[in-house]
């Protein structure tokens, strides 16, 4: 279930990625500087570090970790 | 002057860098300590290393000139869409290949399709296929160290020699320092850049009287009210660059430097911060470029901005060849240097030249990756360390480098060519169709080695398929249409494949192809497996 979460998550970000609905209007222009198109963006990139953090923190290989640390406690299978 | 002594500054620190990881270096199992910097790289320089191995010519000044002529669209087509792709391609692929590497010893990601495919010639092909594609990344280091040099020097230093002297620093301390070396220097760039795009960012806006009148007035503008949308590129061309950062999980220099961690646990912090480096870098050069376009008391960016008018108003009354001189003179690659040379002091120009050179130099990476390659899946490979040794393995990794260095910039002096364009259409397409080869090796337990091979050979077709097009068909034209669909047409900037970037369909066929002959042909011992899936 987990699992399944996190890869909605992530191929909803991909997809929110395409904002196509702001493809030809550059108003509002926050803060006078950036057109919405570009703004969204930056906030995409934001957010975009926050879902790695949940990421990181749900769907780490730790198994992975735990078998590299064990092997290098024995002195590795090289 | 004081930039180009700043500059010279700046470029004997990085040799000193080098020179001092060259006193760093250990003696026991050499190739490794060279090649990985003995696997003990710490949290800060892996993660300011690895982001300083992406920013290269390509991503400062081409994502600035790209703005310059497209506008605000720049931004999603290429930062946002790295800043997904490539964190989550690192915590898929990343940590998975270390671990691998920490496992079972491997120092290139070809000795790990080897072990994995049982396979020998094979991996020699995909060794070749994918040193190819690295060497016109390496060139388009040596031409952004060429135009960068030439642009922070006001031209006293031509381009041709700029050239020659990043090439020479870059040689020196990667020839000295190895993977330790590059990585320090990298680290050493990156905070600088890191630092001085703000700075840049500030010293533009008030010469420039306040980035917001330069958008108002391009608001009002128009003929440059469409850089403040994404109408001038199509939604099917913005999706198919989300395809292009999937190189960056490819390119040998980034999977090389994954092994370079100490812990798997470094990993983590590079993850989530990645895409905010990314954004600390990639907005400035994007928003500088767009603004370039109201900085018409700039000498040269008013003339690229005449070329662009006079391409838009009296294009279709010129020859093909007069059109491509207006084209070529309205790029704007340097668009980020020359802001920099009329609004900032002389001395603040120096220290962010030095910046953007920094960014440039990055091919240091790329340079040390083939030379890995060569030495490991060559030299060691075919016995040369059996016969000669480990300290002959580094020694031929050390002149390989030096050899590839002046290929690069010899290549890289005939062929000037539009930084953006030769970077994506060969190398970032083909090391993006061979992602597959990656995702299978770690999660597939049916791919075998036909199936990479496939993958790698139609990858190596398609890229020189494209390349011919392009120079068969030099002007926009479509070549073949169906039913009212362009199929495939040549573009101002490249080819289309039904709409796509042609790295779409490379990638998908790839995808298949790795499918399809994978499940035809007989798979690697059962001993190999339960080694690459242990559960």
């Amino acid at each position: 279930m987990k699992r399944l979460l996190l890869t909605v998550l992530v191929v909803l970000l991909y997809l929110s990625h395409q904002d196509f609905w702001h493809w030809r209007v550059a108003k509002p222009i926050v803060f006078g500087l950036f057109p919405i198109g570009y703004f969204y963006h930056i906030l995409f990139t934001i957010l975009i570090s926050v879902v790695m953090w949940v990421l990181v923190r749900f769907a780490w290989p730790a198994a992975l970790e735990e078998l590299v640390d064990q092997e290098d406690g024995r002195g590795g299978q090289k | 002057m004081i930039p180009t002594i700043v500059v010279f500054l700046y470029l004997a620190t990085v040799l000193y860098i080098g020179v001092f990881a060259f006193r760093r270096s250990r003696v026991e199992r050499p190739a490794e300590d060279f090649f990985l910097a003995g696997r003990s790289l710490g949290q800060i320089v892996f993660l300011l290393s690895l982001f300083g191995t992406n920013m290269t010519a390509f991503a400062i000044l081409g994502s600035s000139g790209h703005a310059f002529s497209n506008g605000i669209v720049t931004f999603g087509l290429m930062a946002s869409s790295s800043a997904l792709i490539i964190p989550l391609g690192m915590l898929l692929l990343g940590t998975r290949v270390w671990a691998l590497g920490r496992r079972f010893g491997f120092i290139t990601p070809v000795q790990m399709f080897r072990d994995r495919w049982e396979c020998r010639h094979i991996g020699t092909v995909i060794f070749a296929v994918k040193a190819s594609l690295l060497v016109p990344y390496i060139i388009i280091g040596m031409i952004g160290g060429g135009t960068a040099f030439a642009a922070i020097s006001g031209g006293r230093v031509p381009s041709w020699l700029g050239a020659a002297i990043v090439g020479l620093v870059v040689m020196s301390y990667v020839f000295f320092g190895g993977m330790r070396g590059t990585a320090w220097v990298n680290t050493f760039q990156t905070t600088l850049f890191l630092v001085f795009g703000a700075v840049a960012l500030s010293v533009i806006g008030y010469g420039m009287g306040g980035f917001d009148k330069a958008i108002g007035e391009m608001h009002e503008s128009p003929l440059l009210s469409s850089w403040l949308t994404r109408e001038k590129i199509s939604p099917a061309y913005f999706f198919s660059y989300t395809f292009i950062p999937l190189s960056s999980l490819t390119f040998p220099h980034i999977t090389i430097f994954w092994l370079t961690a100490r812990r798997m646990g470094q990993f983590r912090k590079t993850i989530i911060l990645y895409p905010l480096c990314l954004l600390a870098i990639w907005l400035p050069a994007t928003f500088l470029g767009l603004v370039a376009n109201r900085a018409t008391e700039v000498p040269a960016i008013a003339r690229k901005l005449e070329a662009r008018e006079a391409l838009l108003t009296r294009g279709s009354t010129l020859t093909p060849d007069e059109r491509q001189e207006l084209r070529t003179q309205s790029l704007g690659d340097d668009v980020l240097l020359q802001l920099l040379q009329h609004y900032a002091p002389f001395w603040l120009a120096g220290l962010l030249g030095a910046g953007i050179l920094a960014a440039v130099m990055a091919s240091d990476s790329q340079i040390l990756a083939l030379s890995t390659m060569f030495s490991e899946d060559v030299f060691a490979f075919y016995e040369g360390r059996e016969r000669f040794g480990e300290a002959a393995q580094v020694l031929t990794g050390r002149i390989f480098v030096v050899l590839l260095t002046l290929v690069a910039y010899v290549v890289a002096i005939r062929f000037p060519q539009p930084i953006f364009d030769l970077a994506v259409q060969y190398a970032f397409s083909g090391f993006a169709a061979l992602t597959p080869l990656m995702v299978a090796a770690l999660f597939w337990k049916g791919s075998t080695k036909w199936g990479a091979l496939a993958s790698t050979l139609w990858t190596a077709l398609a890229v020189a398929g494209v390349a011919i097009f392009q120079v068969v068909y030099t002007t926009p034209q479509v070549v073949w249409s169906v039913a009212g669909v362009d199929l495939l047409a040549r573009t101002p900037t490249g080819t289309s494949v039904a709409g796509f970037m042609p790295v779409v369909p490379m990638t998908i066929i790839s995808t298949i192809l790795m499918l399809l002959v994978s499940s035809l042909t007989p798979k690697p011992g059962a001993g190999t497996i339960s080694r690459y899936f242990p559960d």
